[in-house]
């Protein structure tokens, strides 16, 4: 019956468990390939089921503007283990949640990185679309360099899909804004390397000369290794095709030093695919076979980074089906600590991750020091309550049976008490009446003594009927208890007084008349308490019967008092409080002056044994 | 007089009573006391040792047999002698079978001698008869049936307590916040919510909620 409530602590966990996601997110993507395989891949099961963690608690609660920063780091993640489909699906999950909170920004930013995935999934028109409103974002806000790196993308995805002058006209307006705004060598050479390849691509290939050789000294004068590279290989690639063989080769031979230094292993591929053409072209047999070898041992050693790539992956899915273990193990902080010793080449990055591990660390162990000393405080509590609840239980049992008796004795006395009047003094009276109103007196002058005493008969037969129904609830008996207490409540209503109202809801049938008899019994005394004390405009009488449980509960908007200060708890409400102590039942009282009084019977209806029936009801 | 008098038998088990009315009709011109019954085994067979029976004034509470089943019994065999309920029960259960199983009227022992009077002769007349608090009884337990047959939700009473629990739990109050605003105990607000969501007919906080807004509760 707990609400769920909106909890600090739950909030101040949430975040923790966030900074912690985020920091080992941070410290893989940027840890060396030198952490073994395994580990590698256990964290990063271990990052996503950290991210899908905080995405459950994110969403108990509205943040959304959390749930969309953890959607674009399940994306990223997801970018990271080549699953583009996946990463697709929370990136865009994320841009609707960015765009809604009106966060334009990082919304532009991530149709980038949507453009470049629907590139690489073929999805050329969805990636168009996205770099372009992208673009016009950017230039809009003249924010120059994302707008570079999404024009140069969009031109990329044309080339792709072969719209080579869309292409051409993207790379250009990106060198507009690096030669005029930006100026930034590098930018630049790189932009005019995708320039050149556009006009290899169309067959420009006098115009892409030019430029290439124009790019090449100016990669030189730069001196950046990668780039003299590119523009090297570029160049040989142009000569190339212009058959230009020698010249091709010259450069190619260049690039590869550089592209060696640089570890590009997909540029040394296609460069000595290239290089071998060449020397069979020019016969130069003695190049042919290193440059071959040298062929494939790239090829190798890019399928190697595959394959390990890809066993990688197969790891990853295996523990991801033990996912609830890694998160444990994690929290554990053990696995984090074994991946901090491995760490040893890289001591920043052991540093960041200690100080992250120590607080998990201390918060975990603040966490479960306080868990334990709540929990030893519990078990002190249950035992010492079971121990009182097993005397209890004793001495209840024993007052139970005295209570038994007391009340069956009370039910049969009031029983013969109110059979006895009913059928003795009620009959006497009745006859009596009969007997003075057939009399010739009746129109004597002495009739309106005698028309006084016939009323006066009236009501005696009438307060005989009254407390006999009280002693002996006939209606009860036969028609059960929701007719007996309608009948009862009724004649309370008939007297005068405060307005009773009764209702009963969910009512369940049983065979447990003792059960009827004191719920009767109860509400009697309970709304006779009221009447008498309450000073009450209105009493409403509800029975309540839930599952295992019958709840009675009567309310008065009377003037209430203070239960614990004054000897209010009379013969009636002792004896409500022994009926239900009888059916192992609780009841209670609250009031406050001003307010009114509610006082609750709570009865249950299963659990109830059966008294035995030895007391007779005679 | 040419009319032949109303003859008549009492049944019950109180023996001054019976005399009382015997006394009372002893010098009547319409109506005779023809047979008096103590004990709820011997109605059948006095009723069938005595011929030209009009009617039976019939007590509910006898020795053996009550009333209830002596009307259904008389009723069903001898479908022309009428049944008078004299009783003390002004019950309106009792009334309501009685006049169900074939009684003609239904008279409450404290009646005077003309009531008793009419009532006879109207019901040997082939009408019905009460007493004036019969009746009253009677159109009470109408009026409560048709109220309780009525699901309406409109129709449940809600108490000043429980409305004011209910407009809480609208504010997304948690149990232990309205018991400390209400100064009740958090068990207390936990009861007025399950008699609520009884009365209402829903299973949680959230339908309390919803039915309360529908039906302008609060």
């Amino acid at each position: 019956m707990r609400d769920k409530t909106h909890n600090p602590l739950v909030d101040a966990r949430l975040h923790l468990l966030w900074i912690i996601a985020l920091s080992v997110f941070f410290f893989l993507s940027k840890s060396p390939i030198s952490i073994a395989q395994t580990d590698s891949t256990k964290v990063n099961t271990s990052v996503k089921n950290l991210l899908y963690h905080a995405l459950k608690e994110a969403s108990k609660t509205n943040n959304n503007e959390l749930i969309a920063e953890i959607y674009q780091r399940l994306g990223a993640y997801y970018e990271s283990e080549s699953r583009q489909d996946s990463a697709i699906n929370f990136y865009q999950k994320s841009t609707t949640l960015f765009k809604s909170l009106g966060k334009e920004l990082l919304y532009h930013d991530l149709l980038v990185r949507l453009g470049i995935l629907n590139d690489q999934v073929f999805n050329y028109k969805f990636a168009i679309s996205y770099l372009k409103e992208a673009t016009s974002y950017y230039k809009k806000n003249k924010m120059y360099l994302p707008y570079v790196k999404a024009m140069n993308q969009l031109g990329e995805v044309y080339s792709h899909i072969d719209d080579d002058v869309n292409a051409r006209q993207c790379f250009i307006a990106t060198l507009e804004v690096n030669n005029n705004i930006l100026k930034d060598t590098h930018l630049i050479i790189e932009n005019k390397i995708l320039i050149i390849q556009n006009d290899i691509k169309t067959d420009n290939l006098d115009r892409a000369l030019s430029l290439a050789m124009h790019n090449n000294k100016v990669a030189q004068r730069f001196g950046n290794e990668s780039m003299l590279a590119k523009t090297e290989y570029q160049l040989g690639v142009l000569y190339f095709k212009m058959q230009n063989l020698d010249k091709a080769k010259d450069y190619l031979e260049q690039a590869e030093p550089h592209f060696l230094k640089n570890e590009d292993y997909i540029s040394l591929q296609s460069l000595y695919k290239l290089l071998t053409q060449s020397y069979i072209e020019l016969g130069k047999k003695d190049s042919i076979k290193p440059t071959l070898d040298k062929y494939f041992a790239v090829v190798d050693k890019i399928k190697n980074t595959e394959i390990v790539k890809s066993s990688q992956e197969i790891a990853q899915k295996f523990d991801s089906e033990k996912k609830d273990e890694v998160i444990q193990q994690l929290e554990n902080e053990n696995e984090l600590k074994t991946i901090n010793s491995r760490q040893q080449k890289t001591i920043i990055y052991i540093l960041i991750f200690s100080f992250i591990a120590s607080i998990l660390v201390v918060y975990l162990i603040y966490n479960n020091y306080i868990n334990r000393l709540k929990t030893n405080q519990i078990i002190a509590q249950q035992q010492s309550e079971l121990r009182d609840k097993q005397l209890k239980q004793v001495e209840q049992e024993s007052q139970i049976k005295a209570m038994e008796s007391m009340l069956m004795g009370q039910e049969a006395e009031r029983n013969r008490i109110g059979k006895e009047l009913h059928d003795s003094l009620g009959a006497t009276l009745s006859t009596i009446k009969l007997q003075m109103s057939s009399s010739p007196g009746n129109d004597h002058p002495e009739g309106h003594s005698m028309k006084k005493a016939k009323e006066m008969i009236d009501e005696a037969c009438e307060e005989v009927r009254k407390i006999s129904r009280d002693m002996m609830p006939i209606t009860l008996t036969k028609y059960g208890l929701h007719t007996a207490l309608e009948e009862l409540i009724d004649k309370y209503n008939f007297e005068g007084g405060p307005n009773v109202i009764y209702q009963a809801f969910g009512i369940i049938q049983h065979d447990n008349k003792d059960l009827d008899l004191f719920t009767y019994r109860i509400i009697q005394e309970l709304v006779n308490n009221c009447i008498k004390h309450a000073q009450a405009q209105e009493i409403i009488v509800q029975i309540n019967y839930l599952e295992d449980l019958m709840i009675i509960t009567v309310e008065d908007d009377g003037n209430g008092f203070d239960f614990e200060n004054t000897q209010y708890q009379g013969m009636g409400l002792k004896n409500v409080e022994y009926r239900a102590q009888y059916l192992k039942g609780k009841f209670s009282v609250e009031s406050s002056p001003g307010v009114g009084t509610i006082m609750v019977v709570e009865i249950p209806i299963n659990k109830n044994h059966q008294p035995n029936q030895s007391s007779s009801f005679a | 007089m040419s009319l032949p008098k109303i003859q008549v038998m009492v049944v019950d088990d109180h023996k001054m009573f019976v005399e009382g009315v015997q006394a009372i009709f002893s010098d009547s011109s319409h109506i005779q006391v023809v047979k008096t019954v103590h004990d709820g085994n011997e109605v059948m067979k006095s009723i069938e040792n005595t011929p030209n029976l009009d009617i039976i004034l019939l007590d509910i509470n006898l020795p053996n047999i009550n009333g209830l089943e002596l009307t259904k019994l008389i009723s069903k065999k001898y479908p022309a002698i009428k049944i008078l309920i004299l009783s003390m029960y002004n019950n309106a259960e009792y009334i309501k079978e009685v006049l169900k199983e074939g009684a003609s009227g239904y008279v409450l022992k404290n009646t005077d001698h003309e009531e008793l009077l009419n009532a006879i002769q109207s019901v040997f007349a082939g009408n019905q008869f009460y007493s004036q608090s019969v009746t009253q009884t009677m159109m009470n337990s109408f009026a409560k049936k048709s109220q309780r047959n009525n699901t309406d939700i409109l129709q449940v009473k809600i108490s000043k307590r429980e409305k004011e629990i209910l407009s809480l739990i609208i504010k997304e109050h948690t149990a232990q916040e309205i018991a400390n605003m209400l100064f009740i105990s958090l068990h207390t607000v936990e009861t007025h919510r399950s008699n609520l969501m009884s009365k209402l007919g829903v299973r949680n906080s959230a339908g309390l909620v919803r039915v309360a807004l529908e039906n302008n509760l609060v």
